[in-house]
C-alpha cells in the first residue's frame, strides 16, 4: 500500500494545476484592478499558498475558488495597510505624489483601459469596490463573496447594491469617461 | 441563471441597466484575458509537464535498451556459437550465390584454359540434388580441400582462392589469379 500518498500527492497536484489553469487570469485581474504592486509575482504567492492548503479543501472546484480569493483578498488588504504605513516611515514616496507619477491606481487603469468602467469601481468606498470586484473579476457568488469578506449575505447585497448604484451615478454624470 | 453579472444587476434590482451590463462585462473580460505563466516554483507543483517529461525519458531508456539487449544477443550467438555462423554464412552464400557466374556457364578461354584449369568440383556439388551432402567443410567432403562446399571458390574470383587451399597446390592457378598471395 506505498501508492496511497502517491495518489495524495497527484490529486493534490492536479488539483492544484487545474485551479492555476483555471483561475490565475483572475486572480491577476483582481490583484492588478485592486493596484497591487507586482501582480504577477503576487499572484504566485497565492498559488503557493493555495497549495499548502488544497489538502485541507474539499474536492468541490467552488471551494478552491472561494479559497483562492480568500488568499489573495488578504494580501491586498496586507497591500493597502502596507500603503497606508508607507508615508509614516519613508520621508517622500513619489507614488503617492500626484504631480510626479502616477498613482498605482492610475498605472492600473491605464492597463486594463482608460476608458473602461475600471476608473469609475476605482472610485468607490473600499468595501463596495472589493464586493463588486469579487463578484464581476473573481466571479464569486454572493454567498462566496460574503464568506471572503467575512461579511453576512445581507451585508454583501448592501454594499454590492450601493456601489453599482454610484456607478449608474457616475456613469450619468460621465465624469471620467469624457 | 449563468451570468454572474446579470445575476449581480438583478440581486441590485438592476437588471435593465444594459449599459452597466456591458462595461461590467468589459471589465470582467480586461480583468481576465491575461493569463500568467508559472512561475519555477509554481510550476514544480504541476503535474502534466513533469510527468510528461518522466513518461517520454523512460520511453527513450527502454527504447535504447531493448535495441543494445537485441544487437547484443545476436553478436553474441553469431560469436559464440558454429552453427549459428553456418547458419549465416549459408543464407550468404544463398543470396550471393545467385548473382556469382555459374560453372555451367562455357569457359569463355575455350580449349586453351581447359587444358590448364578445369572448374573446382564444389561448384557441381552446390548445385547438385542431393539432400544429404552438407555444406559444411568437413574431413569427409573432400579430403585437403577446405573449401568444398557451397561456396567453394569461385576460379575467376581471385579473393576466393585463399592459401591453404588445396587447390592452390594441386591444381594450377589462371593466370592473374591469385596475384598477391604467397606461393
Amino acid at each position: 500500500m506505498e501508492e496511497e500518498p502517491n495518489r495524495s500527492d497527484d490529486t493534490v497536484a492536479e488539483r492544484f494545476t487545474a485551479a492555476y489553469q483555471q483561475l490565475s487570469p483572475a486572480v491577476l485581474g483582481y490583484l492588478r484592478s485592486h493596484g497591487v504592486d507586482d501582480p504577477e509575482a503576487t499572484t504566485h504567492e497565492v498559488f503557493l499558498a493555495l497549495f499548502r492548503t488544497l489538502d485541507r479543501t474539499a474536492e468541490g472546484g467552488d471551494d478552491v475558488r472561494t479559497m483562492t480569493f480568500s488568499i489573495a483578498h488578504a494580501r491586498v488588504v496586507d497591500h493597502h495597510r502596507a500603503r497606508t504605513r508607507r508615508p509614516f516611515t519613508v520621508s517622500y514616496d513619489p507614488d503617492s505624489d500626484p504631480r510626479s507619477a502616477p498613482s498605482a491606481e492610475e498605472s492600473v487603469t491605464v492597463k486594463l483601459g482608460q476608458h473602461g468602467i475600471l476608473p469609475l469601481v476605482n472610485r468607490l468606498e473600499d468595501e463596495q469596490r472589493e464586493a463588486v470586484l469579487l463578484r464581476v473579476v473573481a466571479g464569486l457568488t454572493l454567498d462566496e463573496t460574503a464568506q471572503v469578506m467575512s461579511k453576512s449575505v445581507g451585508a454583501i447585497k448592501q454594499l454590492q447594491r450601493r456601489g453599482l448604484q454610484s456607478l449608474r451615478s457616475s456613469l450619468n454624470a460621465g465624469s471620467p469617461r469624457d | 441563471m449563468t451570468d454572474p453579472i446579470a445575476r449581480l444587476l438583478l440581486e441590485a434590482d438592476m437588471s435593465g441597466d444594459a449599459e452597466l451590463h456591458r462595461l461590467l462585462n468589459e471589465l470582467q473580460k480586461d480583468a481576465t484575458a491575461i493569463h500568467p505563466m508559472p512561475s519555477a516554483e509554481v510550476a514544480a507543483h504541476m503535474v502534466p509537464a513533469r510527468r510528461q517529461s518522466v513518461i517520454s525519458r523512460h520511453g527513450a531508456v527502454v527504447t535504447a535498451l531493448i535495441v543494445v539487449g537485441t544487437l547484443g544477443v545476436g553478436v553474441t550467438a553469431a560469436a559464440a556459437s558454429p552453427d549459428v555462423r553456418a547458419a549465416a554464412q549459408q543464407v550468404f552464400q544463398t543470396v550471393t550465390g545467385g548473382h556469382l557466374p555459374s560453372s555451367t556457364i562455357p569457359d569463355p578461354l575455350g580449349s586453351h584454359g581447359a587444358s590448364s584449369w578445369t572448374p573446382l568440383p564444389s561448384r557441381s556439388s552446390s548445385a547438385s540434388p542431393h539432400p544429404n551432402r552438407t555444406n559444411h567443410p568437413g574431413p569427409t567432403d573432400h579430403p585437403g580441400n577446405g573449401a568444398t562446399n557451397a561456396a567453394s571458390p569461385d576460379p575467376g574470383d581471385p579473393h576466393t582462392t585463399t592459401p591453404g587451399n588445396g587447390h592452390a597446390s594441386s591444381e594450377p592457378i589462371p593466370p592473374g589469379v591469385g596475384k598477391g598471395h604467397t606461393p
